[in-house]
């Protein structure tokens, strides 16, 4: 990396400044031993054509040559290079990875620099639910927020900074995003300064050090993302642009230390020392340790798995968190010189979790109790299993993809469910808009039981590298009144403004249904 | 009779499976950027655009030329681990010549390959500045006493081609797999 960021300066814009100024020379610079000898004797190169018409001779005695007059014969042998030692791969560089659920699909930065490769992001989408919701709020996710409106999602600008092995990356967040996701994280209720003010607005923001061990070793410190539930945070890199539960319920984020070591250009094994799931503070004592295993064999296969462990239970730091996601992606068809239909991929997700201390205990346990009867004595069920499944079919040399999909979720404890907003807002979670405490909050605790399940179709269409036209119809159903229905969640008019009488409750629904159109924009 | 059903069942089948493929084909012809890479005509354009009536000396693609090769790589934001690196193919760094300046080098490094991609010139099987089935993009830059010629292709497997035939081309041996 250090020899690439040396080759774009000796060879950039900024070469002129950098010579011998800034820069030293590359330590792998050819030796000068070699000297100059006489280029051998090309033969005849260009065959007469309509196009190319002048015979070397004759053009060496009309005009002045651009170098004194060509030998006429090709160099008899190549020349005797010095042997260079094979420096490591850049990892996964050996294949294409754009097909990719949750990878981006670019494969060149349009805005790259020697020191900064900007970055800018757009995300505009316009939902509409069956219910049509009287608040336009959306309830149970992450990528959506509000119904029949345009809404910007995300807005962000940043890049990445690099020079010799010092690197660092900022991208900022707005949009709705920016309340959305923090909203989320109840650590940062713990202590003052409002940590959720200071940091929604960046959704990466570390710095680190590339060390040129095996095929690469990045130690960054920061916000950095989550993978967990394999769709990014970014819906550019998506292949649906509403995930289902195992990805929407699952981080988005982290903010401590992840260190990536590259073994070879085919594995990274990437251990994390982070302050929480999803979350900006700590809850407890004790931080949260995890890691990515990233296995991409050949060009066709992806194998990804995140596993973490953790205390993330407010006043509760006998209570272990541990979850282990697991993916599987396969590019089953591939033709670059089919036109019509160039490739076709699966991916696969299951998801494994639970919560163990403090009244609760996975796979076994009470479960339609009060929070209050679960006891270490007999103590509630607390855990996640959920799958997901997605297809996609490439057409028009992969400028139009169609994908179909869904999965379902079981989380008995409902850790993992997004918690819903307005007066259905469980007890505790911050409200941005300032709505007093939830008429009817909806519950959260041990004991507490959620199934869900939903599936999706939609087609992208990607005239280039840069933009995404979005749409997909989409179906999610619980086990319990937890989507928003007409009546919507806010008041009985729709407006956070107006009073709440006593007695009115937030309109939850079983089944959600909607209709997603989406404009996303990456440089 | 049965001839005629036979017939409206050929003609039903044929339909079904034309009409999507025609109509796929109409959205590949008629929709923005859809369209594949006609290398014949791009390579037309560039022999028009970047040939001149003066021949490109020989001396400034020969292998002797070249002094060192690297894989060349362009890097993507985003994904797990932060960025992806794209094997995009081969980065030749070239001896200057006097009176030589990157524009021209470039030039003719483009007009050599336009002329090799539409057989209007020869040269060894495994010059680097054309691929027999794909394109060949080729950037120039100068600095710290060499030109740095960037030859990329369109994906890694072709980039890969690129790499090993600058690599033979330039006589070093193909690195293991």
């Amino acid at each position: 990396m250090v020899d690439r960021f040396r080759r774009i300066l000796r060879a950039g814009a900024c070469g002129v400044l950098a010579s011998g100024l800034l820069v030293p020379p590359p330590a792998h610079a050819q030796p000068a031993a070699a000297p100059p000898t006489e280029i051998p004797t090309p033969t005849a190169t260009v065959t007469a054509t309509a196009t190319v018409t002048a015979t070397p001779t004759a053009t060496a005695t009309a005009t002045e040559p651009l170098l004194p007059p060509p030998p006429p014969a090709f160099p008899p042998s190549p020349p005797s290079a010095p042997p260079e030692p094979a420096k490591a791969a850049e990892p996964f560089a050996f294949g294409d990875f754009t097909w990719l659920n949750g990878n981006n699909r670019q494969t060149k930065p349009i805005l790259d620099t020697p020191y900064f490769t900007p970055s800018f992001l757009l995300d505009v989408n316009f939902t509409e639910s069956k219910a049509h919701p009287i608040d336009n709020t959306v309830v149970g996710s992450t990528a959506l927020a509000r119904n029949d409106e345009f809404t910007l999602a995300f807005l962000g600008f940043g890049g990445d900074f690099h020079a010799g092995n010092a690197r660092g990356r900022l991208m900022t967040q707005f949009g709705l995003r920016s309340t959305l996701v923090p909203r989320n994280d109840g650590s940062a209720n713990r202590g003052q300064f409002d940590l959720s003010t200071a940091l929604r607005y960046l959704s990466e923001a570390y710095g680190g050090y590339h060390f040129d061990v095996l095929n690469g070793i990045n130690v960054d410190v920061g916000i950095f993302m989550s993978y967990v539930g394999l769709f990014s945070y970014d819906n550019f890199e998506n292949w649906m642009y509403l995930p289902s539960f195992t990805s929407d319920n699952t981080p988005w984020f982290f903010n401590g230390m992840r260190i990536q070591v590259f073994t070879s250009e085919h594995l990274k094994i990437e251990p994390w020392i982070i302050n929480g799931w999803q979350s900006y503070g700590k809850f407890n004592e004790m931080p949260g340790f995890g890691a990515q295993v990233l296995y991409r064999p050949t060009e066709n296969v992806e194998l990804l798995s995140n596993d973490y462990v953790g205390w993330d239970t407010q006043d509760t730091p006998g209570r272990t968190r541990f979850h282990s996601d697991n993916s599987m992606e396969i590019r089953y068809f591939h033709n670059a010189q089919n036109h019509i239909m160039d490739k076709a991929a699966f991916s696969l997700t299951a998801d494994i979790g639970g919560e163990v201390g403090a009244g609760v205990t996975p796979f076994t346990g009470q479960t339609n109790v009060a929070s209050a009867s679960c006891t270490p004595q007999h103590p509630c069920e607390q855990d996640f299993l959920s799958w997901m499944a997605y297809n996609r079919f490439w057409f028009m040399d992969g400028h139009l993809a169609w994908t179909q999909g869904g999965g379902m979720m079981h989380n008995p404890g409902r850790y993992l469910v997004l918690a819903p907003t307005g007066n259905a807002s469980p007890s505790g979670y911050p409200e941005p808009l300032g709505v007093a405490a939830a008429s009817a909050p909806f519950g959260m605790g041990p004991g507490t039981t959620f199934d869900a399940f939903d599936y999706a179709t939609g087609i992208q269409y990607m005239p280039d590298e840069q933009e995404t036209w979005d749409l997909e119809i989409n179906h999610r159903q619980s086990s319990v009144p937890y989507f928003a229905g007409h009546g919507g969640v806010t008041s009985p008019d729709g407006y956070s403004t107006t009073t709440t009488p006593k007695g009115w409750t937030p309109d939850l629904q079983k089944g959600d249904t909607r209709i997603i159109l989406a404009f996303l924009l990456r440089f | 009779m049965k001839l005629a059903i036979r017939v409206h069942r050929l003609s039903r089948c044929c339909l079904s499976t034309l009409a999507p493929t025609g109509v796929l084909s109409a959205c590949t012809t008629l929709l923005p950027g859809t369209m594949p890479h006609n290398i014949e005509r791009d390579a037309t354009a560039l022999e028009r655009n970047r040939c001149d009536a003066t021949p490109v000396d020989p001396r400034l693609y020969a292998a002797a030329t070249v002094q060192k090769v690297e894989p060349y790589y362009r890097y993507s934001l985003g994904g797990s681990s932060g960025r992806e690196a794209h094997f995009a193919g081969a980065e030749l760094e070239l001896r200057p010549f006097p009176g030589v300046t990157a524009e021209l080098l470039e030039r003719g490094l483009m007009c050599r390959s336009a002329q090799l991609m539409l057989g209007h010139a020869e040269g060894p099987p495994d010059e680097p500045y054309f691929l027999p089935h794909g394109w060949v993009k080729i950037d120039v830059q100068s600095g710290h006493g060499a030109f740095v010629v960037s030859l990329s292709s369109e994906d890694a497997e072709r980039g890969h081609e690129v790499y090993d035939r600058a690599r033979s081309f330039a006589g070093l041996a193909p690195l293991p797999q």
